[in-house]
């Protein structure tokens, strides 16, 4: 159990000289009805709701990613305009860096945050978000998401559930991450026909489709290093 | 693949070592080139699989061997900055001296080629530096069920028990303990070894409290 609220810092050095941090909370308690007048409108829920939300319009005034999004995403065009930066990420165990394109580093941070948001789809992805590897590569991902999903699948098989070792959970939880991931897209590129800031945001989620799986052809692959023998 | 451990100590001495994920070795080498206590039959584990027909040294005891050089010079300076590079990323901590020798050890030992500590070495390819207890956990578990997934798409039985993570467990600590005799047996000769011996001791807490441990981070997975 943690002590301190665990607070995630990125914190970007651009060739300029400048300096851009965003300190992302793990937990980011909000109302779920906030004014209308707040937030720009293509924040609402109702705005391009996603396909499969199953959040209610009557409690839930607005789509909790698109309310972190706008948050976080101040100054991330002008990041975007250098190719490359200097990125450090401070979790309370320890600090990484890479020096990287500013995509990849943008993509990490807006990994964290959404998979740390109230979206009940993302959601799924809360508790890996709990151990980020920012930067990770796809063979990362993979480790990292299937091993994250056989450990609930322990759990289950502990309080006498049956556990899904064909991983069958976990490919139907990709597709609706996809869906949402296309869907928000939707919203961000309606949006950025009248606010260009957001366009920063569609490219970062035109690049994010996370794993479109064949997930059994992937681990295949990765197999060798998992169970390597000399 | 190659990680690289880089310590800057508070007299600003800097000591870095580079260790290659992979190490071929030769099987037999002659008896002069490394020291009594590396050679095989050197206080050897009781549960050694190695043929001492076939090997004439410890393969974690040569590489040891080969890292221990400056340990002392490390453990005397309270806090270090330890920069690790890996090809994915850099990691960095403020820590004291054991935890970030620790870390090197333990990927050392993993990457090497005792067919006992080896079993860990698709987690060291993911290796974490400065790993808490939690994540350690996390990581010898899950990696353990990966390896079960695979065995389920063979058809072969899983083991959702862990029952041979809690065993495997029991062979690192019979392979912890022997060795530290190996290395208590060999420190006559070389004072560097001493501090070996205080970094061993993760497997055998984990063997103990495993399930309290998996208790503590279910809310996670739930």
């Amino acid at each position: 159990m943690r002590d301190n609220p665990m607070v995630i810092e990125y914190i970007f050095s651009l060739e300029s000289g400048k300096t851009l941090e965003y300190a992302v909370p793990f937990d980011r308690a909000r109302e779920t009805k906030l004014p209308k007048d707040k937030y720009p409108e293509w924040t609402v829920l109702e705005f391009q709701k996603c396909s499969n939300c199953p959040l209610s319009s009557e409690q839930h005034s607005h789509c909790p990613v698109a309310i972190d999004a706008k948050e976080i995403i101040v100054a991330f065009g002008e990041i975007l305009s250098f190719d490359e930066t200097d990125v450090r990420v401070k979790t309370p165990e320890r600090e990484y860096s890479k020096h990287c394109d500013a995509q990849t580093g943008l993509r990490s941070l807006i990994g964290f945050v959404m998979a740390t948001s109230d979206c009940p789809v993302l959601s799924s992805l809360r508790g890996l978000a709990n151990y980020h590897l920012p930067f990770a590569s796809l063979e990362e991902v993979l480790f990292r998401v299937t091993s994250f999903y056989l450990m609930t699948q322990y759990y289950v098989y502990r309080e006498g559930g049956q556990p899904d070792l064909a991983l069958n959970g976990l490919k139907h939880q990709f597709t609706e991450i996809q869906t949402v991931n296309y869907d928000f897209l939707q919203r961000v590129r309606v949006a950025s026909q009248a606010d260009s800031s957001l366009d920063v945001l569609s490219t970062l989620f035109s690049i994010s489709a996370l794993i479109s799986l064949n997930l059994d052809d992937y681990l295949d692959r990765l197999r060798p290093s998992l169970v390597y023998k000399r | 693949m190659y990680i690289e451990y880089t310590f800057t100590l508070e007299d600003g001495k800097v000591l870095t070592y580079r260790i290659d994920f992979n190490r071929p070795r030769e099987k037999i080498f002659e008896t002069d080139r490394y020291p009594v206590w590396t050679q095989l039959t050197f206080h050897r584990c009781p549960n050694c699989p190695l043929d001492i027909a076939e090997y004439s040294h410890c393969p974690a005891a040569i590489d040891a061997h080969e890292i221990v050089t400056g340990f002392n010079e490390i453990l005397s300076c309270k806090a270090a900055s330890i920069t690790v590079k890996t090809p994915e990323r850099e990691y960095f901590k403020i820590t004291d001296a054991q935890t970030g020798l620790r870390a090197l050890i333990g990927f050392v030992m993993a990457s090497s080629a005792c067919p006992i500590l080896s079993t860990m070495r698709g987690m060291a390819y993911f290796h974490l530096p400065f790993a808490s207890m939690d994540e350690t956990v996390y990581r010898m578990v899950s990696s353990y069920l990966l390896r079960q997934y695979f065995k389920y798409k063979k058809s072969e039985t899983p083991d959702l028990e862990l029952s041979g993570l809690k065993q495997y467990f029991q062979e690192v600590q019979t392979v912890n303990f022997s060795f530290l005799e190996r290395i208590r047996a060999g420190c006559e000769a070389d004072s560097n070894l001493n501090v070996l011996a205080t970094l061993f001791t993760i497997a055998s807490m984990l063997s103990l409290s495993l399930e309290r441990h998996l208790k503590e981070i279910q809310h996670l997975f739930e």
